[in-house]
């Protein structure tokens, strides 16, 4: 199968986080990193990813915004996964917090991560299998 | 004597402050003296008026010793604290003498004696400026006896006596109380400025220091991956990686207690049902195999406002930190009781553990202070400060072997 791997995109400023986070999803997922959200979207929307995994402090926009933004340019929107040091002010009514499937508070668990991304990339890749009506 | 940097730190500030009191002081005498010197040579010599008629040898010495104070006040700081007695040892004697000069003239001693009961509260309020707690008692004292002693010459009855004692020994209970009162404000005051110093310092550095934190986390989570796909974990790799992996655990826990220290968010207060919570709380403590934790809490306690997050943090660190005062070798207890008093819900949690001797019980809420091997002296100094931003109370009741009670009360 030429695509038996959930394609992941990975959204963070910090350069060292963002290598971990390719190494720690790359063994078992298709993962593209990016350190800007702007440069994110434009990747998000020229080719398709099952799973988006973003940081919330960001310059020029938060991962919910990021998100946001996503899901209005995209349908399906690509499930979103939020990692935050500040878990708190991540709020339900903020745009772009219902298109997040989980918020992860940091410091975060990497095996938790590893799952959760591999558990929300099935559900993307089963999406994927059915051409959208 | 309970003696730490902080105190002692402030007990200098105290003294520094004390001695520029009294130089100040110094200089006050000298001009009151001055003025008063005036007073009586003007009206008594050149006007002739008998009754400022006094004993001007004594008003000589005094201004004499007034104008040596300030100068021995000036010049050196070990004198100078000495000086600081001089209301009493200096002062109050001489207005006994020039007051008593003026029996011999004036139509009514008793006034004379009454008025110097005036000067004598004043003398001590200004002592009070650079005096410690027993060199004020020891100018009320003094300003007692004199002032006995001027009204028994003017023959005043004794319960006259009797009053200006009380009324000068409430003077001083009024100023040392005052005293003390400063003191520990500015005790307060130093504390504060202590947190939020180090609440920016540890905002500032959690922030840069979670990023790479988790880069590492990461990292040695990959490698253990591949070296288990690859086969290798033999006995040799394990053991560095289990380090690598419990120190950046433990470096993260702290990190993230620094930056719940240095929270600046404010709490968003939600009624919560203080008897579920309490039963979540003992569900996530890590019970050593030797301690019981009871929790006795009645139903139908009314609901507390507060942020439940918040408010578990501040009940499992106070169950931990109970748990982890009872020494392994013996069997102990964690008892959390919860009760309405009043217009408050007070949970008290009580071990029977190893108690705090006076020293760690005075410093036990200040933050980066700990007796425990790994503590980073944040937890008790979080709980406080979660308590306080909940408009509550933190109490705790303890002595050395007898275990130890915190009480936290918050508003209903």
């Amino acid at each position: 199968m030429p695509h038996s791997q959930p394609r992941v995109l990975v959204v963070d400023d910090d350069p060292g986080v963002l290598k971990s986070l390719e190494l720690l999803l790359g063994d078992d997922c298709d993962v593209v990193v990016c350190d800007s959200p702007r440069d994110a979207l434009e990747v998000a929307t020229t080719s398709p990813f099952d799973v988006i995994v973003t940081d919330y402090r960001m310059p020029h926009m938060t991962g919910a915004e990021f998100a946001h933004a996503l899901s209005e340019r995209l349908k399906p929107t690509p499930y979103c996964l939020l990692l935050t040091g500040t878990p708190n002010e991540v709020k339900p009514h903020m745009p772009g917090a219902t298109e997040l499937v989980m918020v992860l508070a940091k410091p975060f668990d990497p095996d938790r991560l590893l799952r959760m991304v591999l558990q929300v990339g099935r559900l993307g890749m089963n999406r994927r299998a059915v051409p959208a009506a | 004597m309970i003696r730490n940097p902080e105190q002692a730190a402030l007990a200098r500030a105290l003294l520094a402050e004390r001695l520029f009191n009294a130089k100040r002081t110094h200089l006050v005498r000298l001009v009151g003296v001055l003025f008063f010197a005036g007073l009586f040579v003007t009206l008594g010599v050149v006007q002739g008026d008998r009754a400022w008629a006094t004993d001007y040898g004594s008003l000589a010495t005094y201004l004499g010793l007034a104008a040596g104070c300030v100068a021995v006040a000036a010049k050196s700081d070990r004198f100078g604290a000495w000086l600081t007695l001089a209301p009493a040892l200096l002062d109050m004697p001489f207005i006994y003498l020039v007051q008593r000069g003026q029996y011999a003239t004036t139509p009514s001693p008793a006034a004379v004696a009454g008025f110097s009961l005036g000067i004598f509260s004043l003398l001590l309020a200004i002592a009070a400026l650079s005096s410690t707690r027993w060199q004020l008692w020891a100018s009320a004292g003094s300003a007692a006896v004199w002032e006995v002693l001027l009204q028994a010459e003017a023959q005043v009855s004794v319960g006259a006596r009797v009053a200006a004692v009380v009324i000068l020994g409430l003077t001083a209970f009024m100023l040392v109380y005052a005293s003390d009162r400063r003191a520990s404000l500015l005790v307060q005051t130093s504390r504060r400025e202590k947190l939020a110093a180090l609440g920016q310092l540890s905002a500032g550095v959690g922030h840069d220091l979670r990023n790479p934190l988790a880069a590492i986390a990461n990292a040695i989570f990959v490698l253990r991956r591949r070296l288990q796909k690859a086969d290798a974990l033999s006995e040799k790799v394990e053991e560095p990686l289990q380090l690598a992996e419990r120190e950046v655990a433990a470096c993260q826990r702290i990190v993230t207690e620094l930056l719940d220290y240095a929270r600046e968010t404010p709490l968003e207060l939600q009624p919560v049902d203080v008897k579920a919570l309490l039963e979540e709380c003992a569900g996530l403590v890590r019970l050593p195999a030797n301690v019981t934790l009871k929790l006795e809490v009645p139903d139908g306690l009314p609901q507390a406002p507060g942020e439940r997050d918040r408010l578990r943090q501040v009940f499992v660190n106070l169950m931990q930190n109970g748990a982890e005062a009872i020494p392994p070798e013996r069997p102990g207890t964690v008892t959390v009781t919860a009760a309405a008093v009043a217009r408050e819900l007070r949970v008290v949690v009580r071990d029977d553990g190893i108690g705090m001797d006076a020293e760690t019980r005075a410093r036990v809420f200040e933050p980066l202070f700990t007796t425990k091997k790994d503590g980073t002296g944040l937890g008790l100094a979080i709980v406080e400060s979660l308590v306080k931003q909940h408009g509550g109370r933190l109490t705790l009741e303890t002595a050395k072997g007898q275990g130890a009670a915190f009480t936290v009360a918050l508003a209903r």
